[in-house]
């Protein structure tokens, strides 16, 4: 049973925590709430994929892919910054939404829904832990998102930069207006979110189904970690992150609950909003 | 200000409002029925119709057609090319006894409306027979209509009332069939006796594996070893191998489309995994899926419904779809053969080529040896026809599929 959870989280928990603390970034360096993040994400890797199975090599195909996916991310950005830029919350959300769709069905458009092989970013066999076989591609994926954490939370608060980001996502017109290079930055977060976005589909996808809109799905895990965490707390998502897997995976070693592990992102959402709204709802009551 | 905001609310509609169209008309499949969503070499047809003018086809021409999902939900896009290409030859080569064949095919978009019309209007404008259809609906929503108006529909069963009709007669074996020979196979040939089966996460498909795990401890007299049910499509695979390797599998039975067995595969490798044979069917039996797999899919064996191309008695399909220039594979053989089958039946019919005479000529034939099938083609007076009760067994072999044992490689369920 441990074995599964451990699976789980491994497998997946990485993935879900450098997801989770990128879309924690975003939310508060540029107000969006990135549902198209891993969307974005399949399209860098499925460039990688074509690109190593047509004979690049595996460092090579996976650099071109995660360029990619960066790019494809500003691309995104560029259209916030162009139409959205001082947009409401609730809008920018709605073109996430939007976005999410839209890259899906245009990653099909160019790459096809043809099986393809979608290598392991690192090779190698790796070492077994009571059965439990942990692979360099998911060890790299987990050390990644601690020390990405890491990174992110000491850039906001130790640095300038970290400064800047933080007063622009307090006031992009205001910050502007004070001479801070808003849209440039805001640029840098896309795609730097972007090609981490890509990093993560890669280590993720190898043992998924690779049905676009399967790995595009990744995001919802992670959005329930940042929703734990408060869209704050980095470290908190992180940590959920990892939780959320090592769930999933124990709950695939029941065959009476199977069917439920789609749902248990969900269940982590609502019951985060209604703790969230529980005095409301016992105001009312009263 | 009020106008400002009221812009960006109309351009985010019409953003995400674009989006989804451009989603809906870039849907792929997620069907996994076993024997079902293709790994699909042809070019996606629209409605087509075969208009081979043959000089020596002069007599009048005899309307078939077939009713397929190549759009919505689930698409067989592509299965239906194996019928056009049967057709084609045919009326290359003379008709059948002289006249032409006009072979039609529709799209039902996956839609239970939508097939039940277009059944109607092709009854209507005159159609003797259905031949190749694959459709989510149409034997649900047209079996009886089919009964009533006397109409023979040669289809790819998609869904288990297919098999349940006395007009509906499928060519192929189906999925609780085929899971079963997989796991017969794993059993009488391979020696193993513990034998597994994971399946996925697509509604309706439960009562199919029962069956097949219920026809596979019948047979061999062993009890399945481990049956994991249910496995989610966006789920990883990685603790359902592990589980399948804890529970001491030799053989498991994969009834999956290559999205799920590539990467199950794949994990199987990167654990190390090499005590575990594979087995899987027809979905799996294609050049895309031995090019997204690798080696990882080594050693894996396969039941196939139909017989693969080069196999004894496939020159003839391999001329047809050479002619039409379609790749050599799995779900067109199946409407191939479909055709095939009724091209055959209505060359023994003397006289007025009728859905009536059609009819009669099926009830009367006696068993049909087809090249592509395992057991013969039979219909009769029966109320439910299956009579698709063989696999032919290929091993996946340095990236390519070879015959399990050069000419003997047919398993029959016994």
């Amino acid at each position: 049973m441990w074995q599964s959870a451990l699976i789980g989280l491994v497998q997946s928990g990485g993935a879900y925590a450098l997801l989770a603390v990128c879309v924690i970034l975003m939310y508060r360096t540029t107000g969006v709430l990135n549902f198209a993040l891993a969307a974005i994400g399949v399209a860098g890797t499925y460039a990688f994929s074509s690109f190593y199975t047509s004979g690049m090599n595996l460092a090579e195909a996976a650099i071109f892919g995660i360029l990619i996916g960066a790019a494809a991310s500003v691309v995104c950005g560029l259209i916030y910054i162009r139409w959205f830029f001082d947009a409401t919350p609730t809008y920018r959300a709605g073109v996430a939404i939007a976005l999410l769709v839209g890259t899906a069905a245009v990653t099909i458009r160019i790459f096809s829904d043809q099986p393809r092989e979608i290598p392991a970013l690192i090779p190698g066999s790796g070492f077994a832990v009571d059965g439990v076989v942990m692979t360099p591609t998911t060890i790299f994926g987990i050390a990644l998102a601690i020390v990405f954490t890491l990174l992110v939370t000491q850039m906001l608060h130790r640095t300038r930069r970290g400064l800047q980001l933080r007063a622009i996502s307090q006031g992009p017109v205001a910050s502007e207006l004070l001479g801070l290079p808003v849209r440039p930055l805001t640029l840098a977060i896309w795609g730097g979110s972007g090609a981490m976005g890509t990093i993560a589909v890669m280590i993720i996808s190898p043992g998924l189904s690779d049905e676009v809109e399967s790995i595009s799905l990744v995001i919802v895990p992670a959005l329930a970690a940042t929703l734990v965490a408060t869209f704050r707390r980095y470290w908190l998502a992180l940590i959920s992150a990892l939780v959320l897997g090592g769930l999933q995976g124990l709950l695939l070693y029941y065959q009476t609950l199977i069917r439920y592990e789609e749902v248990i992102p969900f269940v982590v959402v609502l019951g985060v909003l209604m703790w969230d709204q529980r005095k409301e709802l016992w105001d009312e009551a009263r | 200000m009020g106008i400002r905001r009221g812009w960006r609310a109309v351009a985010a509609v019409s953003l995400a409002v674009l989006a989804a169209l451009a989603a809906g008309c870039s849907s792929s499949p997620s069907s996994s029925s076993s024997s079902s969503t293709p790994a699909s070499s042809g070019s996606t047809p629209a409605a087509t119709s075969t208009s081979a003018a043959s000089a020596a086809a002069a007599g009048a021409p005899i309307s078939v057609a077939s009713l397929a999902s190549l759009t919505g939900a689930a698409s067989f896009a592509g299965w239906q090319l194996g019928a056009k290409a049967y057709f084609d030859y045919v009326n290359a080569h003379g008709g059948i006894n002289g006249h032409k064949v006009n072979f039609t095919i529709l799209d039902d978009a996956g839609s239970p409306t939508q097939a039940a019309l277009l059944a109607r209007k092709e009854v209507d404008a005159g159609v003797v027979a259905f031949a190749g259809s694959i459709s989510l609906s149409d034997c649900a929503v047209n079996g009886k209509y089919y009964d009533q108006q006397g109409i023979v529909s040669i289809d790819v069963g998609s869904d288990p009332t297919c098999f349940d009709n006395p007009n509906i007669d499928p060519v192929n074996s189906g999925p609780s069939t085929d899971s079963e020979l997989q796991m017969v196979f794993a059993a009488q040939d391979l020696h193993d006796t513990k034998i597994c089966m994971i399946s996925d996460a697509v509604p309706g498909e439960d009562p199919d594996f029962q069956a097949a795990v219920t026809g596979f401890e019948q047979v061999t007299h062993l009890t399945i070893t481990k049956w994991i049910k249910d496995w989610p499509l966006t789920a990883s695979y990685a603790p359902a191998v592990t589980q399948l390797e804890s529970a001491g599998c030799q053989a498991v039975a994969l009834p999956f489309e290559p999205s799920g067995a590539v990467p199950l595969l794949a994990d199987a490798k990167s654990d190390g995994i090499t005590n575990i044979t594979w087995i899987s069917g027809l979905a799996l039996y294609a050049q895309s899926f031995l090019s997204s797999a690798g080696s990882s899919a080594n050693g894996m064996y396969l039941g196939l419904e139909f017989a693969p191309p080069g196999a004894p008695g496939t020159a003839q399909m391999t001329a047809a779809f050479k002619a039409d220039n379609i790749a050599l594979s799995e779900p067109e053989e199946s409407s191939y053969t479909a055709a095939y089958v009724l091209g055959t039946v209505l060359a023994t019919i003397q006289g007025p080529i009728t859905r009536a005479s059609v009819l009669a000529a099926f009830r009367a034939m006696q068993p049909l040896s087809v090249p592509t099938m395992g057991t013969p083609f039979t219909f009769g007076t029966a109320t439910a026809h299956h009579p698709n009760q063989a696999a032919y067994v290929v091993k996946v072999q340095n990236g390519a599929f070879v015959d399990y044992k050069a000419g003997e490689s047919w398993l029959t369920a016994s």
